[in-house]
């Protein structure tokens, strides 16, 4: 009896941690395009705004370390749906 | 110096090997030992075509001009294959369940299957896709130009972009169209096109670990030559940083060898959660050594030298052949690989959209009849590639392959993302319409052609200076560089504004102002609903068609064995043995996915709908059952309306016959009471009779008697006057003699005759009576006695007394006779003006109770009529006479 009830809970926490999933895959090219929109709004040199504008080696660094953090978490996410057996055809 | 001639030979080597690979791997795919091709690490390289050659050796040269803004072209497919959930998944599943061949055919099965659709995208994308393909030429032919610096060579420019094309044409031939698979998947291609992507990153990857750390002093110094290049401040502008990053995305859904590659050819949708990271992170590595190589290349190669070029020519500034080699390989498969898959998707659209339906309907029964359709659409496919080759190949000969072709590129993705908003639309949206997606479709490449397409190839060229500069008819709000007057934004983004806006706004109002069709709102639910369930509500019914027919068509169409395969099986599940199973509804539908991956879905279904008859439920059809409902209601109406005549009848039968039923109860009581009222003088006549003829009778008796039996026989013979008088009145016999009389002396000689002055007192104002009316007096007289002597009969007042007062209204002329006796109940004030009706006992009346039946009949037939007026304290009756 334990047993079969400890099976229902994992199979109640295995849904919820799915929903959990599907619901970070949905948010991920949100936050992602809100990342890569950000350094339009940085100061540029032409703009005098600012005494310096941004250098593109920081705006490389800080593209670049974006894009691999939102390739990390994509990874995270498809591994994630696979063990939770989600979006399975 | 490397030599030109080992260039071409190691081309030609890794062309063979290429080959080889393509051949080896459809063999093995065939054998059925394929399964490894269907790898989610495959399907992520096969995506690879996004980088072209244009990337390949052009993102170095972006960078070197504009900086870090060359990331756009990368971050755009990057948001999108992050976001795969939300629309690549649902891009997978729909054109799985309905057999989707390429993106014209998505649009055209979407809006109800529509033909017009599909040909309109396919000429859209071929628009778009021939400078592209005009592009990958001349990065080939440019990058060997780089070797063949001082030296001489039979090889000129022009003649390598036509053995490079013809070749890339041979080779999608061989690869792209043996045969008709009805998932149009090709396993040769995709695994030719995953080695080539493994080689390119490598290319760049290499040149990039070589720039990094051969030329420059490894990651810090390229920082620091970063921050001390031309190139070192961040002045991306917001306009096209935004602009260029959304056409990327956009391109990517759109572009059709995209298509092909992510949707069509994909196999299983899980292999999408792969790629979902693992494309991005190819992306990644491809860009990733761009600025540096862009930086050391400005930094070390002379000025004026082509950045475009930096990937090749800096490996050969440091006499690294070997290098070289390889990155020319590397941009060489860029190229090739875009264009093989290019080719293919285009052909399938144009075989499938434009070629086989003007085919079918050139031929009018044609798929029925006979032909090889299979044979028709293979030939259209084969010289569509050539087609396709050669438009690129005469547009960088006319173009002559100068800067403009740099700025293609974009002009390419804008031109392909004008499908963006109705694919979109058509696979989230219920109410889209093909009225409102061929709106938008053409809005869009109007819009696009106008504003940045005939403008790309300079002034003069298609599109005047006159125009460019005041605007279409001289209206400067219609400038193609600014629209709506609104200027100063960069060209790109202008025209991607304004194009993508427009388009999206006539769809909108297009879907918003149009009816969709039957069949749209049936694919629409199927395309929108693709998550809920496989089942299908295309409705193809049960025909007439033949099995065999079906076969020997689809034969002609997908081969042979494929089309025994599926019709085995087939029959299989029906639990039949042999190749024919029952034409059921559930089997047409698998039969017409299954072509439609070979010739679309919209000939698929105008053929399978040729073949069963129009069994399929169209527009007609439904018009059809509509009119017999409408023709059933009606006669239903009919039917209501002659029942309610039945019955409007029936309750009339009913009504005369009571009306029968009371005339005999009557007829019945008039015998009873005419034998009675005879029988009454008769039975006294016939005693007095025999009373005379006694003997002993005295004389004084006898007379006595005598007069007794003449009074009876008297009252016999009125009684039978006055029958025979009735009769007379009731049959309308009545001969009437109408002329003028003054009512005066008609009721004078009324109250003479009845002589009742004895009994009862009768008042009359003399003054009144002096009318003139027309009427027959004699009859007229013969009412008003029997009036005067019935109330000098009933009347049981202490001193009896009759008023008569005439009345004159314009319409009438009225004579109340009212005494101040008793009056009449009111329950026999209505018959007594029937025969035989006493409203007292009879011994009193003395007559037949035929006076007032008589009366009544007299004056019906003068054209009045004779009433009992209630409520006088007496009896009174009101004879109405008209007015001339």
């Amino acid at each position: 009896m334990i047993g079969k009830s400890d099976q229902t809970l994992k199979r109640v926490a295995n849904a919820a941690r799915g929903q959990r999933v599907t619901d970070s895959v949905l948010i991920l090219p949100f936050v992602g395009t809100i990342l890569f929109l950000l350094p339009i709004m940085w100061p540029r040199a032409s703009e005098g705004v600012a005494a310096e504008g941004t250098a593109t080696s920081t705006a490389l660094i800080y593209l670049f370390v974006v894009w691999a953090g939102l390739i990390c978490c994509a990874l995270g996410l498809a591994l994630a749906l696979k063990r939770f057996g989600v979006g399975r055809s | 110096m490397l030599s030109l001639d080992l260039l071409i030979f190691v081309s030609l080597i890794y062309v063979a090997f290429l080959f080889g690979v393509a051949f080896w791997a459809e063999r093995a795919s065939d054998a059925g030992r394929g399964g490894w091709m269907r790898t989610p690490l495959i399907y992520t390289l096969s995506l690879s075509i996004y980088c072209t050659a244009w990337t390949f050796y052009g993102a170095v040269g972006f960078a070197a001009r504009s900086g870090l803004e060359f990331l756009t072209i990368y971050l755009g497919p990057t948001v999108v294959l992050i976001g795969w959930w939300l629309i690549l998944r649902r891009l997978v599943r729909i054109a799985r369940a309905e057999r989707i061949t390429s993106i014209a055919d998505l649009v055209s099965s979407r809006f109800g299957k529509s033909a017009l659709l599909g040909g309109l995208v396919t000429v859209m994308v071929v628009v778009g896709t021939t400078p592209y393909i005009a592009l990958q030429l001349q990065s080939v032919t440019t990058s060997i130009s780089v070797f063949a610096k001082g030296t001489q060579n039979i090889l000129s420019s022009t003649n390598i972009a036509l053995w490079t094309a013809a070749g890339l044409a041979v080779f999608t031939i061989l690869f792209g169209t043996r045969n008709l698979d009805v998932n149009e998947r090709h396993s040769g291609v995709v695994i030719a096109i995953a080695v080539e992507a493994i080689v390119k990153l490598l290319a760049l990857l290499a040149v990039g670990v070589f720039v990094v750390w051969g030329l420059a002093g490894g990651a810090g110094d390229v920082l620091a030559r970063i921050d001390a290049s031309p190139i070192s401040q961040w002045e991306v502008s917001t306009g096209r940083w935004i602009g260029v990053t959304f056409l990327s995305a956009a391109a990517f859904l759109c572009l059709p060898r995209m298509f092909q590659v992510m949707v069509v050819e994909n196999s299983e949708e899980s292999h999408l959660a792969t790629a979902s990271w693992a494309f991005p992170l190819y992306l990644l590595l491809m860009s990733l050594f761009v600025i540096p190589i862009a930086v050391v290349g400005l930094d070390i190669l002379p000025a004026g030298s082509n950045p475009d070029l930096f990937v090749l020519t800096l490996p050969l500034s440091a006499e690294q052949n070997g290098l070289a080699m390889l990155a020319f390989l590397g941009g060489f498969s860029s190229a090739t690989s875009m264009v093989i898959v290019a080719a293919i998707a285009l052909s399938t659209m144009i075989s499938n959209h434009i070629v086989t339906p003007i085919w079918l309907r050139a031929r009018g029964q044609g798929a029925t009849i006979s032909g090889d359709v299979r044979s028709v659409v293979l030939t259209s496919r084969r010289i569509s590639i050539i087609g396709i080759l050669t438009l690129g190949y005469l547009y960088y000969r006319i173009s002559g392959g100068g800067a403009a072709l740099a700025s293609i590129g974009l002009i390419s993705f804008a031109g392909v993302a004008q499908i963006l908003p109705v694919m979109l639309g058509g696979i989230f949206w219920h109410r889209a319409t093909k009225i409102g997606a061929l709106a938008g479709l053409i809005c869009g490449l109007v819009v696009w052609s106008y504003t940045m397409f005939l403008p790309s190839f300079g002034p003069e060229v298609l599109i005047s200076q006159e125009i460019i500069d005041h605007g279409l008819w001289g209206l400067q709000w219609l400038r193609p560089t600014a629209l709506f007057g609104i200027e100063g934004l960069d060209p790109v983004v202008h025209a991607v504004l304004w194009s993508i806006l427009l388009n999206s706004f006539a769809f909108v109002a297009g879907s918003i102002l149009s009816r969709p069709s039957p069949l749209e709102r049936v694919q629409a639910v199927q395309f929108i609903s693709a998550f809920e369930s496989g089942s299908s509500a295309r409705g193809w019914q049960r025909g007439a068609t033949d099995a065999e027919d079906l076969l020997s068509m689809a034969q002609r169409i997908i081969g042979a064995a494929q089309a025994q395969n599926l019709f085995r099986t087939a029959a299989q599940q029906q639990g039949k043995q042999g190749y024919l199973p029952d034409p059921t509804p559930q089997f047409l539908e698998t039969l017409e996915r299954g072509l439609a991956g070979s010739v679309g879905a919209a000939t698929a279904h105008a053929m399978l709908g040729q073949m069963v008859g129009g069994s399929s439920v169209t527009v007609e059809d439904l018009m059809a059952v509509a009119d017999e409902t409408a023709q059933i209601m009606e006669y239903s109406n009919q039917l209501e309306a002659k029942s309610g005549e039945l019955t409007t009848t029936a309750r009339k039968l009913r009504d005369a016959n009571d009306k029968l039923t009371k005339l005999s109860i009557q007829k019945d009581a008039f015998l009873s009471q005419i034998s009675h009222e005879l029988r009454t003088p008769m039975t006294s006549i016939r005693a007095f009779s025999e009373i005379l003829q006694n003997p002993d009778l005295s004389d004084g008796d006898r007379p006595k008697y005598a007069r007794i039996i003449e009074d009876e026989t008297q009252r016999l013979t009125r009684l039978l006057d006055d029958l025979l008088d009735l009769s007379v009145l009731e049959n309308g016999q009545v001969s009437l003699d109408l002329r003028q009389a003054r009512l005066r002396e008609i009721l004078d000689r009324a109250q003479a005759s009845a002589n009742v002055d004895a009994q009862i007192r009768i008042r009359r104002s003399a003054g009144r009576e002096d009318i003139s009316i027309l009427t027959d007096p004699d009859r007229l007289t013969q009412v008003f006695i029997n009036l005067m002597s019935n109330a000098a009969k009933y009347c049981e007042a202490q001193r009896p007394k009759l008023t008569v007062i005439v009345t004159e209204a314009p319409a009438a002329i009225t004579v109340d006779f009212i005494d101040n006796g008793a009056g009449i109940d009111h329950a026999n004030q209505d018959m007594i003006f029937e025969k035989f009706a006493r409203a007292s006992d009879h011994s009193k009346a003395g007559g037949a109770g035929l006076g007032l039946a008589i009366c009544r009949e007299i004056i019906t037939n003068l054209g009045g009529q004779i009433s009992y007026l209630p409520g006088q304290r007496g009896a009174a009756f009101r004879v109405s006479l008209p007015r001339d």
